[in-house]
């Protein structure tokens, strides 16, 4: 369990500590637990319903319209650089030939 | 106070030269700026300056054939994106972010002159019904200052209630406008999906996510509503259907209508007090003419779990965006409830359990739908309570992941399911704590159950 | 000698970006390689922020679908998109909107003169955005332009059948002019509008079932680097498997200096993409009758006309090929050399004419444009008629046959009279000059 929410929190990029996960581990088993009512109903012959939109085919044509300008694509920004955004370098972990 | 008239009686004093915009605008914004200090209903508001100026524009250019809500004051939970204010979900994760680009909900208010004050307190994300998972002050009742206002758009139904708006838009998940409607006493709407664009809505759980308005009456929310909905190109699973003149169809007859009542949301596990001023609610709609039969719908003891299942999972991915990287400050900071949230959709979206957890959930969402359809072949409107305990104690659900989801339980399916349903107030509890009745529709039959909402508030008052 | 005790196994993923006037889920601009500066085609929905929606752009939807019909694939008449999720810089919602188990076509087939090439699947999807590495204060860092976030972007995945270095080349070769055949993408392999990813494993040649492992070549970007990472492969992972060790299941990237593969960041063990159905998208139905009116619409295909060309105007692949580069060039080098034929000229040589730049390509002005320049051009190299004469005379004397078949009505006999000669004249003789000395010499033997 201790290693599920590590594991968890990596796959959401959540920085949870050492300290934190017995905390998480605990709620988490009761919510699990609670979710878990679900399997008392037979569901294997059930389709699922992903969205209770009735709409179909809602479809745009190809036409370009204004975007933001720079600036305001950058304005929110905590780190730019002659109209990039910056992020420390992940070239550590993806190569680029 | 002007604002504790309805929007439709301001419209006629406007219009009779009785009252103008600046009259009413100014105190709104006085008694937002004046009570947001005891209320924290507000995270933000606009400037008193410009809101007065713009006010004073509109008193110019005022003219008898202006829309109805022409000069009214507004509020929108901060969950919708506004050029003119901050947008933070009530999160610190978006603390100063400035949208450039504003939610079609409020373009369409502003474009039928409705003025904005401020944006109000939430529990971040939407997550919560207590308004208390926030970074920001958590919102007081304004009934009860030491309860909660309810949530999440607990600021929305404060503002309303302690009448410093006319309106305010709430965004409603799982019960999100309802339940702080019923704490606070006033009147709520949670559409049929689809009937109002999200475009410009932060997203908590993108299938269930809702817009709609909070007011003090029914009359006052088809009025608003009327405005709002309808398609919109920017939200493609926005319905295409026409939008129908709720105004016009309040005082129908509703003598014969059938409701129903199912039997799994009137046992005794819950709060006595509640049951019986809904129950009291009902037989006062039977002296109106309105008949009741009892349903009985085994899955809705599923309820809780198909919605967080299933909410988890599209808010884990909603907020994955949430990188710190074009906007915001980044994950560091979400709230543990917002924390849990994420953890437990990733879970169910995570590969070996998604078909177990995340696609049971909505397997089991289809066996809702199909109970709410065969229920809805023998009536026409299911009338439960809005939320099953009084306003709570501040601390009392934060503290208690499992008792907080509980405190959803009557409003979630209609999230599921698709359908509308309003949340009007039906009395007040020893400790003069309001409690609310919800009344659901069948899909995009808000005009329905705004006629019955409307015929039991004005035979009641 | 390990080509002969292992046996290749691989297949190809292929990533096309779609050259639409705007992007996949939004309005703006689709012009990346183009944009003078970064970060001004971008909005809410391509930048991922707060409350933004996507709304799906029908025509990149119908090209790929075209493009599945082209590869003669089956097409899903209920189709949805998905989330796929992981976090990268230049991912902007922490989720690529791709398609999961229904993509628009699959089970297809191109053949190749290599031997066929099934189709898995073609899904739409969107690019991402593009990140560059820089050191900015003596730090380094990654700088983020969203130009290219939401391009539309196909994945054309293939059955493991490729049998060679050179099959993935002719395979991936093809499918690329096949793209800008039909007006689709540009396929601009060095700007990355192209990209090449090839699976590769090996098995005992008694074997024919899958091997249990496979390495992903990723982001490749010629052909011929295709060919010389699987060339390599190959070596690599039979010493491994000489050895009688297990190759390692991994991401590996080419180094074209270095001409060796190299393990790349090995996120297998992370990946769970955590796929589900985009609720913010509605689905995608087709009815049968409208996917038979886009089959319709389908141009005649390369294949198809090259085939043609050969058969009618013995015209080499070879040849034909570099100008067969969009359906329009198809259809417009089909009309030439019809009328070609109608004049009695030589398409061949037309052709050969017009790839040497000696005369200005029918696309360039016109197909009489391209014509009279040919004309001219022949004409300057007119063939002294008593010298002709003569050489005429002799052949018909040295080929009896001819005279007898052409009165025996056999006319197409002509076309070998004419071999001779214009093998015994300079090149560029007028061919029609030359036809017309054979005709009279003929009709002075009647």
């Amino acid at each position: 369990m201790k290693n599920l929410i590590q594991h968890l929190a990596q796959l959401a990029a959540l920085e949870i500590s050492d300290s934190e996960v017995p905390k998480y581990q605990a709620q988490l088993t009761d919510i699990f637990e609670h979710m878990d009512q679900i399997k008392q109903l037979d569901l294997a012959a059930i389709a699922e319903t992903f969205r209770t939109t009735e709409e179909e085919n809602v479809l745009r044509d190809d036409i370009v319209t204004p975007s933001l300008s720079q600036a305001e694509a950058l304005q929110n920004a905590s780190l730019t650089h002659d109209g990039f955004f910056v992020v420390p370098s992940v070239m550590k972990d993806k190569d680029a030939t | 106070m002007l604002l504790e008239l309805s929007i439709d009686e301001l419209a006629a004093r406007l219009r009779k030269k009785e009252i103008t915009i600046e009259q009413l605008v100014s105190e709104s914004i006085d008694a937002s700026l004046q009570e947001n200090e005891k209320l924290n209903c507000y995270i933000s508001l606009r400037n008193k300056k410009d809101v007065l100026k713009e006010a004073r524009q509109k008193d110019l250019e005022f003219s008898v054939d202006k829309p109805k809500l022409y000069g009214i004051p507004f509020s929108v939970k901060d969950s919708y994106v506004t050029k003119e204010l901050p947008t933070t979900s009530g999160s610190a994760v978006l603390q100063n972010y400035h949208s450039p680009y504003t939610a079609t909900v409020v373009k369409k208010l502003q474009a039928a002159g409705a003025i904005l004050i401020g944006k109000n307190s939430q529990d971040s994300w939407g997550h919560g019904g207590s308004s208390e998972n926030t970074d920001f002050a958590v919102v007081k009742n304004p009934n009860n200052l030491k309860h909660i206002a309810g949530g999440s758009s607990g600021g929305s139904a404060a503002a309303v209630a302690a009448h410093l708006v006319s309106f305010s838009i709430g965004e409603d998940t799982g019960g999100s406008i309802r339940n702080p409607a019923s704490m606070c006493g006033v009147s709520g709407l949670k559409v049929t999906y689809g009937r109002v664009s999200r475009y410009g809505t932060i997203a908590y759980a993108s299938s269930l996510d809702t817009v709609g308005p909070i007011a003090n009456s029914a009359a006052d929310l088809a009025l608003v509503l009327e405005t709002i909905a309808g398609a919109d190109p920017k939200d493609s699973s926005s319905s295409q259907r026409p939008v129908d003149t709720y105004t016009k169809t309040l005082t129908q007859q509703i003598s014969g209508k059938k409701i129903g009542l199912p039997k799994q949301f009137f046992g005794d596990n819950y709060n006595p007090e509640v049951r019986a001023s809904v129950l009291a609610a009902v037989e006062k709609l039977r002296s109106l003419g309105l008949e009741t039969v009892e349903l009985d719908m085994p899955v809705l003891d599923y309820a809780i779990p198909i919605y967080y299942m299933i909410a988890a999972s599209e808010t884990s991915s909603n907020l994955a965006r949430y990188d710190g990287i074009r906007f915001g400050t980044g994950r560091d900071k979400f709230l543990p409830e917002s924390t849990r949230r994420i953890m437990l959709g990733t879970y169910a979206l995570s590969a070996g359990y998604a078909d177990e957890l995340y696609k049971n959930g909505q397997r089991a969402r289809t066996l809702l739908i199909n109970s709410y359809e065969k229920a809805f072949k023998n009536c026409d409107v299911i009338i439960t309570p809005t939320s099953p305990s009084l306003a709570q104690k501040f601390g009392e659900l934060l503290t208690n992941p499992i008792e907080n989801m509980l405190a959803d339980l009557f409003t979630v399916t209609c999230n599921l399911v698709g359908i509308p349903s309003i949340a009007i107030p039906v009395g007040r509890s020893k400790d003069n704590l309001s409690i609310g009745m919800q009344i659901m529709g069948k899909k995009f039959a808000e005009s329905s159950i705004l006629n019955i909402a409307h015929i039991y508030q004005t035979t009641t008052q | 000698m390990t080509r002969q005790k292992y046996q290749l196994v691989c297949g190809m993923e292929i990533h096309a970006e779609l050259k639409t006037n705007s992007k996949m889920f939004c309005g703006c601009k689709n012009d990346p390689f183009h944009a003078p500066k970064p970060n001004i085609y971008t909005c809410p929905v391509c930048l991922g922020l707060p409350g933004a929606l996507p709304v799906a752009n029908k025509r990149a939807i119908e090209w790929t679908i075209k493009l599945g019909l082209a590869l003669d694939c089956k097409i899903n008449l209920f189709s949805k998109f998905d989330r796929k999720h992981y976090f990268y810089p230049d991912l902007p919602k922490g989720y690529q909107i791709s398609q999961y188990d229904l993509p628009f076509c699959y089970d297809g087939k191109i053949d190749t003169e290599h031997g066929p090439v099934r189709i898995h699947r073609i899904h739409l999807e969107e690019d991402t955005g593009k990140l560059l590495h820089k050191t900015i204060d003596d730090k380094s860092v990654s700088l983020i332009d969203f130009n290219r976030s939401s391009v539309p972007l196909v994945e054309i995945v293939t059955e493991p059948d490729i049998v060679s270095p050179e099959h993935a080349a002719v395979y991936a070769r093809k499918l690329r002019t096949l793209l800008r055949y039909l007006d689709i993408a540009n396929c601009d392999m060095e700007q990355g509008g192209m990209r090449l990813e090839a699976n590769v494993s090996l098995r005992p040649n008694d074997k024919t079932t899958l091997p249990n492992y496979k390495t992903e070549i990723k982001n490749i970007n010629s052909f011929r680097f295709l060919e010389q990472a699987i060339a390599f492969e190959i070596k690599r992972q039979a010493g491994i498997l000489d050895s009688e060790k297990t190759v390692r299941q991994q991401t590996r990237g080419w180094n074209a200096d270095k001409q060796a593969t190299y393990p790349q960041r090995s996120k297998e063990d992370a990946e769970d993409y955590r796929y589900f159905p985009d609720p913010d998208i509605p689905p995608i139905r087709f009815t049968a009758e409208q996917i038979k009116l886009l089959r319709n619409k389908l141009p005649k295909l390369p294949d198809t006309l090259l085939k043609r060309w050969h058969s009618e105007y013995s015209l080499p692949h070879k040849l034909t090929a570099e100008v067969l580069t969009t359906a329009a060039s198809g259809a417009l080098y089909e009309k030439l050399f019809q009328t070609a034929k109608k004049l009695g000229i030589p398409a061949n040589k037309l052709l050969k004419n017009i790839l040497s730049k000696k005369i200005t390509a029918p696309d360039q002005k016109s197909i009489e444009q391209t014509i009279s320049e040919y004309q001219n051009q022949t004409q300057s190299d007119e063939v002294d008629s008593k010298q002709l004469k003569s050489m005429v005379k002799q052949i018909l004397l040295d080929n009896p046959d001819i005279a007898i078949k052409y009165f025996q009505g056999q006319k197409q006999i002509i076309g070998f009279a004419m071999g001779q000669a214009m093998r015994r004249l300079p090149k560029n003789s007028d061919p029609v000059q030359v036809r017309a000395a054979i005709l009279a010499e003929l009709e002075n033997k009647k």
